[in-house]
């Protein structure tokens, strides 16, 4: 009987089993070449962990040729009609299923092994510890899709439902995909572990098996005429919808009023840290006394600006010296796992600017302090202006030309962007980045705050910039309901009481009335000019020719040291990161002409801009960035 | 047809026939007393007693939806019964056992065949569960039905597979053979064959055979015994002949018209001759309807069906008695013999009219 029943499986599923056994082993060989080609150093047993994968998806393809194909075509009424117990069916599918899994899983353990032999030793317990893992996890897989496939049409529910539930557990409870028992199983640490047998994990994952095999045997006897009829058929369209909205409406529910998750604040081990004060804490590296002037300065700095903001809490501040850097120069370290400012500079150098330091400082906490809401477009000129308005604050009366630099790049990038006229204008603020550099629109941020801060006063100023710079921002969805609700112009009136549009023609003429004032400042700020063209056969590899012509009168105190910068862009980028952008240094005196040593390839992406110190406005002057793509 | 002895092979789980036949109730082949099905609040199957003798070919009829497939997957252990018991061969189970299905021979309604399997390849892979199987007898079957032997279960036509299911459950000379609707779907010629086929195995080698169908023709012409089952309970069970006894048609004859009683004349000293009017006769009166001759004695005569209109009282009546309508009928009533079709109508309850 059990003999007619696997030859009648074999004959009927041969090909899905041959599939299954040749995908895995190709698969496996695939990675394995790859892993291999790319001269990878890691463990060869990295490999068994991308195959798990592979195992899940095997046991989805045998769970439902196995037993949905039999319900959806009814035969199983046909097996029913025989004296035949249905215990015993089950029981034939579930073991030639499992067999097949086992022998894929098999195979690729051992090919493991033998990849693994030159790099790895391999102790009977390691070995044992790396079957039971994998094994188990095989076993688990193939269960688990085994019984769901006797849910027939309702497994498509179950495994959203099921998914939605790992999810809101995942984000209840702070886990990860890893902590789950039957994942850990194959997670990162299987080419390593050689000496603890994961015994909890294994327990529970073998639990779980038990428990979905008695599941699948007991759908398999108890179900019967219409109910597994009813199983068989195909999801109406109702159902589908059903579906997709009960896991679409679960899923938002769990991303709309669910936090998502703090990470842990990033801490340098080898700086010098600031005295212990009220919010801050600023590590600068490597200690030294210097280091530690620095620490503390910058931490009592940024807790008034906390103070001034009420900032509950401010993100950890690392600062690393980079003595290669420039001085102007800043780069942003980043930490998958943790939360803070990482910053690269050369604060060794005796140009370094401190309060250029705290421009940025500050503009990147308030970034992180605002849950990055604060990096929305339309408010994103309040961010500009505050990382130099804090720095420069002073009596709220004072004439804006008491920092006569900030004014300047003021007048200069109005210029250069054709000005800002209506509120609309201010939704454009990363077009006007890319067009003047975010130094210069950081000055113009700070005259559109100086002014308010004039018109409406020092507190109603503060109240908005605290509204848009801090502020309760959950981190959840429900910050951006809430933008909605109360956008940036409404936000302005109610806390400054001034119309936004009123208040950009009071500024404008302002900065009209400046204009003329420092007539002839702004008209020794040079606008750079320059080309980039690429030579070579269309479709080939191009080289990029640079010609730049300095401004009349060579070095002056608007512009020297000019640079051309660019970096190769992906398809998804129209600009590179700092810390990717490539500088090529050119004359101030005379005009550059020259090809850039690198070589481009047709079609790729670049992004380019001249640029010089501008001494008199302390920031950098860039003549636009350009993205284009090489003919 | 057949020239085979239908002798059944002994099986060790299967008891064989002569043992079975000398149990108590042998000469029943298959009961079921109180059979109870119902999913959910839906009571598909209500209490079914049902009697099939051996040797017997027993017509099990009813409409669609009637519940004969859920009765016979229940007698095939394909469905539970949620109550009730079933006795096959004199052998009282609540559900249909491995042994017991052995001893019989199915054939459902629609043949759920693997597609990719041949008739030979069915045949092999059904022989292993039935250990009284006889590949001569199955290859023989094949021959006389003409069915191919290498040619795909797709590729069959309905009334090749309904051939195939019944060289299946014949195969292995099964005790009774049960068929769910084995001629739906398939066209005159093939039905009238496969009718004869059955006919011929229960002649020829007095097998018990179960069929259900809502064709009341093919049970004129194949049953020893007739089941009617309504939904969800068996409304008669008994010999065509006798059925075709006991059930008759009473209608009320027609009577004289009664004249309406003529008024008085008004207080005018014309008559109508002398107004020189037409002469118009008085308008008949309805005659109230005549009680039922029947109604009193329900011990005795069963309602089937009431198909009256206002003018004339139409009653469809089973007699009870052991030698029915031997009595002269009703005065002012005629009694009507029908045939199976109505009588079968009436006890289906065909709606249509009354709506």
């Amino acid at each position: 009987m059990i003999g007619a029943l696997l030859r009648k499986e074999l004959r009927q599923h041969w090909w899905a089993f041959l599939l299954v056994l040749l995908l895995s082993l190709f698969g496996f060989l695939l990675i394995l070449l790859f892993t291999m080609a790319q001269d990878q150093s890691g463990s060869r047993l990295f490999v068994l962990q991308i195959h798990a994968y592979f195992l899940g998806i095997f046991s989805l393809i045998l769970g439902n040729r196995l037993v949905v194909a039999e319900y959806s075509a009814k035969t199983q009424l046909f097996l029913e009609s025989l004296p035949l117990p249905r215990e015993r069916v089950v029981l034939v599918k579930y073991g030639l299923g499992l067999g097949v899994i086992l022998l894929c899983a098999g195979t690729a353990l051992g090919l493991g092994i033998l990849a693994g032999a030159r790099t790895e030793v391999f102790t009977p317990r390691f070995i044992g510890i790396l079957a039971s893992r994998y094994l188990g996890f095989a076993v688990f897989a193939y269960t688990f899709f085994f019984a769901m496939g006797f849910l027939g049409r309702y497994r498509f529910i179950a495994y959203g439902l099921l998914l939605a539930a790992l999810i809101l557990l995942m984000r209840i409870k702070d886990l990860s995909w890893g902590e789950f028992s039957f994942f850990y199983l194959v997670g990162g640490t299987l080419p390593f572990e050689r000496e603890e047998f994961p015994l909890t994990e294994l327990a529970v994952t073998g639990g779980l098996t038990l428990a979905f095999f008695f599941l699948a045997l007991g759908l398999a006897v108890t179900r019967e005429g219409s109910v597994s009829s009813l199983l068989g058929e195909k999801m109406s369209h109702r159902d589908k919808i059903t579906l997709t909205a009960l896991i679409f409406g679960i899923l938002s529910a769990t991303f709309i009023l669910e936090e998502t998750k703090e990470k842990e604040p990033y801490r340098m081990g080898d700086g010098a840290t600031a005295k212990k004060t009220s919010l801050a804490e600023v590590t600068v590296a490597p200690a030294s006394r210097e280091a530690q002037d620095l620490a503390n300065r910058l931490g009592s700095d940024l807790d008034a600006m906390a103070d001034f903001l009420e900032l509950a809490e401010l993100p950890t501040i690392s600062i690393r010296a980079r003595t290669d850097f420039d001085p102007d120069r800043y780069e942003h370290g980043f930490v998958a796992e943790a939360e803070g400012v990482i910053l690269r500079t050369n604060f060794e150098d005796e140009e370094w600017s401190y309060a250029r330091c705290l421009e940025q400082l500050s503009g990147d906490v308030v970034e992180l302090a605002s849950n990055r809401r604060a990096m929305k477009e339309d408010r994103f000129w309040v961010i500009d202006g505050f990382s130099v308005y804090w720095p420069h604050q002073g009596e709220a009366n004072r004439p804006l030309d008491a920092d006569r630099h900030l004014l300047l790049r003021a007048l200069y990038g109005t210029e250069q962007i054709g000005g800002i006229r209506e509120p609309e204008d201010l939704h454009r603020w990363f077009l006007f980045q890319r067009t003047v550099g975010h130094q210069i629109t950081a000055g113009i941020g700070w005259s559109l705050l100086r002014v308010l801060e004039q018109e409406a006063g020092r507190e109603p100023a503060r109240a908005f910039m605290q509204s848009v710079l801090a502020g309760d921002t959950p981190r959840n969805v429900t910050t951006t309901i809430r933008d909605f609700q109360d956008p940036i112009e409404k936000r302005f009136q109610r806390l400054t009481g001034l119309d936004l549009a009123a208040f950009l023609d009071t500024w404008n003429a302002e900065l009209d009335e400046w204009r003329e004032t420092l007539a002839d400042d702004l008209a020794s700020i040079p606008r750079l000019e320059g080309e980039l063209q690429f030579s070579g056969e269309p479709g080939g590899t191009s080289l990029a020719e640079y010609h730049f012509a300095p401004p009349p009168g060579g070095e002056s105190p608007f512009f020297e040291r000019p640079v051309l910068l660019y970096g190769g862009t992906n398809p998804f980028q129209n600009s590179v990161p700092e810390s990717q952008t490539l500088r090529h240094p050119l004359s101030a005196d005379e005009v550059s002409e020259g090809v850039l040593r690198e070589t481009w390839g047709s079609g790729s992406g670049i992004t380019w801009t001249f640029a010089a110190d501008s001494p008199g406005l302390r920031c950098r002057l860039i003549s636009g960035w350009r993205h284009e793509f090489v003919p | 047809m057949s020239d085979t002895p239908a002798t059944p092979l002994v099986s060790d789980e299967a008891p064989p026939a002569e043992e079975a036949s000398s149990s108590p109730g042998a000469e029943i082949a298959l009961r079921t007393t109180g059979l109870v099905k119902h999913y959910g609040r839906l009571r598909v199957v209500k209490g079914l007693d049902l009697e099939v003798p051996r040797g017997k070919i027993y017509g099990f009829l009813g409409r669609n939806g009637a519940g004969k497939t859920t009765t016979i997957r229940m007698l095939m252990g394909i469905l539970k019964p949620n109550a009730g018991q079933i006795e096959f061969f004199g052998e009282p189970t609540r559900r249909t056992t491995i042994p017991l299905k052995r001893r019989i021979g199915y054939v459902s309604q629609s043949q759920n065949f693997y597609p990719w399997m041949t008739a030979r390849q069915l045949g092999n892979f059904v022989s292993s569960f039935y250990p009284t199987w006889e590949s001569k007898e199955y290859d023989r079957l094949l021959r006389v039905l003409e069915l191919p032997f290498d040619r795909r279960s797709s590729q069959l036509s309905g009334g090749m597979r309904m051939k195939l299911a019944l060289a299946l459950a014949l195969a292995h000379h099964p005790d009774l053979l049960i068929l769910d609707e084995p001629t739906a779907g398939l066209d005159p010629v093939a039905q009238r064959e496969f009718l004869e086929i059955v006919k011929n195995q229960s002649r020829n080698h007095g097998r018990t055979t179960l069929f259900s169908t809502h064709r009341i023709d093919e049970v004129e012409r194949a049953a020893d015994k007739v089941g009617i089952i309504d939904e969800g309970v068996m409304r008669y069970e008994g010999d065509l002949d006798d059925l075709r006894a006991e059930v008759r048609r009473v209608i009320e004859l027609p009577r004289p018209e009664r004249a309406l009683p003529e008024s008085p004349p008004e207080s005018t000293s014309e008559t109508p001759e002398e107004s020189g009017a037409p002469k118009v006769a008085p308008p008949a009166l309805p005659q109230p309807p005549r009680p039922d001759p029947f109604a009193n004695q329900p011990e005795r005569f069963e309602l089937l069906r009431d198909e009256s209109v206002p003018e004339q009282r139409r009653l469809t009546y089973r007699c009870l008695d052991t030698d029915p309508w031997s009595a002269p009928s009703p005065e002012g009533w005629e009694l009507q013999s029908l045939s199976l079709e109505d009588i079968f109508l009436a006890y289906a309850g065909m709606k249509v009219a009354e709506v």
